[in-house]
């Protein structure tokens, strides 16, 4: 453990801030606050989001409500069949004035970018995107351009009328940190939100309540959450589980474990604690966890999914006091009719 | 913090070590003689271990408590070590104080190399020792302490111990139990701080490996019938120091014997036959069972310088004599073995006559391989020269010295003295009152000779006549008592039988024909041999003391031929011990097992568990106290009614939940108390688990907690039953 544990001051600001977010996005979208908490997690662990939900539900209402609150460059980007990946990261231009190219920064170039409908896209933009992603950085035309920090991507997805789209590969879906289901609002959210918004548009009110610096300082603070062996144990018994469940034809890789720690950091920096709780744990073990898994065909079929059989996992995995060498123990094995 | 936070009490570790360090000298004991010089040793290594704390906790250096240690050390030796020219005291460590200590050192040095074990502990040798004991403490200090290699120290506080492992000595096994306590609690307490979460209960550590240890080294081989130590690998010692032997000047007459030695031990040549006996030492002090050999200043006549003999020899030219050259092999004395009579001897080197003891005792030279040769008139006694010495006995020759007639007040001297007059009967000299008692003891109709003795108490005299069962020391310390309390001065001379002829002139004597017996003082003569230990193991008694050849013969004396069968050497009478004597070795291990193993294997593990109970009495670090917090849980859990009991997949604060929520389908919910009660035990046992600095909670609050939880999900649970009835 080399970096030395946050300061109680330090921690106190990123809960001062993260509510502060929670609070400008929660004015309009109501009622949606583990999506909220998730989003937020991802951002203070520098993943990205990825939203799937059936349309108009607020995916896209979440993401700019999100960008909004803070100060920072938005870059939103359409994704249709005829998106190019020079649309996303940008081109060079050839100046006839002084006879040289510029290069043009696509809106990717921001803190926060939302994809709207990534699916929409073709692979080859798709793969523009998650490179960005991933590298933090652009080459266009042999030079490579880091992104700004912090970077987010929120990524909205619409997991019906698939007809003519590109549904992300595995391998894709794992580059984000989390997927986040809206979901429709309680009847008594919803009620509300037929009444705030009586004529006009509630994100034109979000008033921003923080800037980059304090979301990277933030991210800084996340890192130096302390993690005990128990808490690691937890994680790779629960990573262990996806890749043994026989519902299940592809568990979480590695890349998972690292990122499940990582937003647990963060939503443990959130609540102003320097340490992580399984708690935290359990609590985002679906949003990092269920979007890697391909559940077995006979399993969806029986109409389970990917997010159910997470919760299972999670209940049916013991809560370690302490690391052990030995391997995970379940406590009880999970014995379904197919 | 946890993070590389120092074990809680490293200073702790500092007086464990330097008591390790202490007990390591019994390591030595075989080769040193424990006694008050131990003391010297003990005093310095408090006071270094005393610097070595006070610096540490003024300094956060790793060197200087060390460096204050060492000063301190040699600060407090100046005064106890360093001696002036003229034998002063130093008092203060000026350049001359700490010259002279050097020069104690050296000396020490000199007589460790010359001295033969086990070593009497003189002034230079204590402060050669003192040095090598406070040079192990600090480096095994700094090693555990300073940079927290406490189990790399354990192999420094092990060296003491190695001549013991390599020699296969009999050590104190109490003292190396306690030195590896010490080490283990000195691990616990330097322990490393690392970022771990295992809970590790140090105490139940200790507890356990004490006891396995225990178990290991002494329950087990003693269970096998070994003798405490046969766990531990042994390492044959080599030949050559095999076969070096020694007298066992320890004679107790409780102790059986158990090995027998065909080891070569001196040979000689001579055309007079076989000697009776070589003669070693004199032994006077006897308390009952066994014998003391006091320490003495050297002599100051040169053995070379004339006749030898512990009373004037008139006659000495006109005497019959014969040239003895004697070769020691590989026996290791001070002291020249000599026939029993008159004698010149012919010897290089600094040896000196002891004219009270009769012995020759060497200057820091000892008789291995030593070559000499003596001229000796071995008939020089005579019966009736001996019944002549009667009115010099009357005019009152004996020696003054009150030693020689002193019955110890442990023997039950009127019994001893009632069956002495019953012996001696009318003898009316002491010649005749000697060869009473040695004839009584010699016969085998009464007494047999034996190498396994019946335990004794405080007087093995009596237990001896009572048994009637022995060997040459229960024969010879009791002809010792029963001539003393006749009030004949008398002592007991140590030494070898005169082996077995190998050609007509020369003879070998082996390491089983180490033998004692009684001297009887005669005004005139001197200090006479006698030979009340039976024929089966010595042969005829002495010419001049044998009824048989004296009798009939009225004054004439038998001669003794060369040819004179040599005694049947039968098992070895007294146990010349192998390299370094081990005194008492053969003790215990007839009696099974000693009390004291026992007894010392319970003191040990009540010992450890009183250490666990005030570790965790106390809170334990804050590793135990995660431990506790834990334990707390998992009883409450076990504890709780079942549809309070929570699934192992919940987190501490879900658990709480669970609980809360259980208690409200049986009853009416937890009560404000027991509900905050739940949450801080829950708040607790999280932070234990995965807090990085853990809980502050101690042991009693959270059971406290628990308690108030239990209580009310009890009661509840039964009012619930009674409802449903």
């Amino acid at each position: 453990m080399s970096p030395s544990l946050p300061t109680e001051a330090e921690l106190e600001a990123v809960a001062d801030v993260t509510a502060r977010i929670r609070g400008a996005v929660a004015s309009v979208l109501s009622g949606l606050d583990q999506a909220i908490s998730a989003t937020l997690a991802t951002a203070l662990a520098q993943g990205h989001l990825l939203m799937e939900d059936v349309p108009g539900v607020g995916k896209t209402t979440l993401a700019r409500a999100f960008a909004a609150s803070i100060n920072c460059s938005v870059g939103r980007i359409q994704f249709t069949p005829d998106l190019l990946p020079s649309d996303v990261t940008g081109v060079s231009i050839f100046r006839a004035d002084d006879h040289r190219f510029e290069f043009r920064p696509g809106p990717i170039f921001a803190n926060v970018v939302i994809a709207d409908e990534i699916n929409r896209a073709s692979p080859k933009t798709q793969a523009a995107l998650l490179e960005s992603m991933q590298e933090r950085a652009v080459t266009v035309d042999g030079a490579t351009r880091a992104l700004p920090a912090p970077f987010l991507v929120v990524a909205t997805q619409n997991p019906v009328e698939m007809e003519g789209t590109y549904p992300l590969p595995e391998a894709q879906r794992d580059r984000f940190m989390a997927q986040v289901s809206v979901g429709y609002p309680e009847a008594r959210a919803e009620m509300a939100m037929l009444d705030s918004h009586g004529g006009h548009d509630p994100l034109s009110e979000v008033t921003p309540v923080a800037d980059a610096q304090a979301l990277l300082d933030a991210i800084h603070v996340a890192r130096r959450i302390y993690a005990a062996p128990a808490i690691k144990q937890y994680i790779v018994d629960l990573v262990t589980a996806t890749r043994q469940d026989a519902a299940l034809r592809l568990g979480a890789s590695p890349r998972a474990s690292l990122q499940l720690l990582a937003a647990a950091k963060a939503r443990a920096a959130m609540a102003a604690r320097n340490h992580v709780l399984p708690d935290d744990v359990k609590a985002l073990a679906v949003p990092v966890l269920a979007h890697r898994l391909i559940v077995s065909t006979e399993s969806r079929l029986s109409g389970r999914t990917a997010a159910q059989i997470t919760r299972e996992l999670v209940s049916a995995t013991a809560v370690p006091s302490g690391a052990r060498d030995a391997a995970p123990a379940r406590e009880a094995a999970i014995v379904r009719a197919t | 913090m946890r993070t590389g936070a120092p074990g809680r009490s490293p200073w702790l570790a500092t007086p464990l070590i330097a008591g390790a360090t202490f007990l390591g000298l019994y390591g030595l004991s075989t080769m040193l003689e424990m006694g008050l010089w131990m003391r010297s040793v003990a005093t310095v290594l408090i006071v270094a271990a005393a610097a070595a704390i006070i610096t540490r906790l003024l300094s956060h250096s790793r060197t200087l408590p060390t460096v204050v240690a060492a000063l301190a050390a040699v600060i407090v030796m100046v005064p106890l070590f360093a001696r002036g020219e003229d034998g002063s005291r130093h008092i203060l460590p000026t350049p001359g104080a700490l010259g002279d200590l050097g020069v104690a050192l050296r000396d020490g040095v000199d007589y460790a190399a010359a001295t033969v074990a086990p070593a009497p502990a003189s002034l230079a040798l204590t402060a050669l020792i003192t040095a090598g004991a406070v040079a192990m403490f600090l480096f095994a200090e700094h090693l555990a302490v300073s940079w927290r290699a406490t189990a790399t120290a354990g192999l420094v506080l092990l060296l003491p111990w190695l001549p013991a492992v390599v020699f296969q000595h009999r050590v104190p096994s109490a003292a190396l139990l306690a030195a590896i306590v010490c080490w283990l609690l000195a691990l616990a307490f330097t322990r490393r701080g690392a970022p771990t979460d295992r809970r590790v209960p140090i105490a139940g550590a200790v507890a356990a490996t004490v006891a396995t240890m225990a178990a290991a080294l002494v329950v087990v081989p003693t269970a096998m019938g070994g003798n405490g130590w046969g766990m531990i690998p042994r390492i044959d010692a080599p030949a050559s120091l095999q076969t070096a032997t020694r007298l066992n000047l320890a004679l107790d007459l409780r102790t059986s014997l158990t090995t027998n030695s065909t080891t070569p031990v001196i040979t000689y040549s001579t055309s007079g036959g076989q000697v009776e006996a070589l003669r070693v030492y004199a032994l006077t002090d006897f308390n009952g069972v066994e014998w003391d050999r006091e320490v003495t200043d050297l002599p100051g006549s040169s053995a070379s310088s004339g006749l030898l003999w512990s009373e004037t020899v008139p006659d000495w030219e006109e005497l019959s004599r014969e040239r003895i050259d004697i070769q020691v092999l590989n026996l290791i004395e001070s002291n020249l073995p000599l026939p029993p009579s008159p004698r010149t001897v012919d010897i290089d080197g600094p040896w000196y006559y002891d004219h009270d003891r009769d012995e020759v005792v060497g200057d820091g030279v000892s008789t291995a391989n030593l070559q000499y040769s003596v001229v000796t008139a071995d008939d020089y006694t005579s019966p009736d020269e001996l019944r002549d010495a009667q009115p010099a006995i009357r005019a009152g020759g004996d020696p003054t010295d009150p030693r020689y007639v002193t019955v110890s007040p442990a023997i039950d001297s009127g019994r001893v003295a009632d069956l002495t007059a019953e012996v001696t009967g009318d003898a009316t000299t002491r010649y005749d009152q000697a060869v009473a008692i040695q004839d009584f003891l010699r016969n085998t109709s009464e007494f047999t000779y034996d190498t396994s003795v019946s335990p004794s108490g405080g007087d093995a005299v009596s237990t001896f006549l009572e048994d009637r069962t022995g060997y040459c020391v229960q024969f010879g310390t009791t002809m010792v008592v029963m001539a003393r309390t006749l009030d004949i001065p008398a002592r007991l001379a140590v030494g070898f039988l005169g082996g077995e002829a190998t050609t007509s002139s020369t003879f070998v004597v082996e390491g089983g024909d180490a033998h004692v017996w009684p001297e009887l003082w005669f005004p005139g003569e001197g200090w006479v041999r006698f030979e009340p230990t039976p024929a089966v193991q010595t042969g005829p008694p002495p010419s001049y003391a044998d009824p048989y050849l004296n009798a009939p013969s009225d004054g004439e004396q038998a001669p003794r031929g060369p040819t004179t069968a040599a005694p049947q050497q039968m098992p070895e009478d007294m146990l010349p011990a192998p390299a370094q004597p081990t005194p008492g070795q053969a003790a215990a291990q007839d009696d099974g097992v000693p009390l004291w193993v026992p007894v010392g294997i319970a003191l040990l593990l009540v010992t450890a568990g009183v250490l666990a109970w005030w570790w965790r009495a106390r809170g334990g670090s804050r590793l135990s106290s995660a431990a506790s917090a834990e334990q707390v849980w998992e009883r409450l859990r076990a504890e709780l009614p079942e549809p309070l009991q929570w699934p192992a997949s919940l987190t501490p604060y879900e658990a709480a939940e669970h609980a809360e929520s259980g208690m409200r389908v049986i009853g009416d919910g937890l009560s404000g108390g027991a509900r905050e009660a739940l949450t801080r035990l829950a708040h607790a046992v999280a932070d234990a688990r995965y807090a990085p600095e853990g809980t502050s909670a101690d042991v009693a609050t959270l059971r406290g907690w628990a308690s108030a939880v239990a209580e009310e999900a009890h009661a509840a649970a039964k009012a619930e039953r009674a409802g449903v009835r």
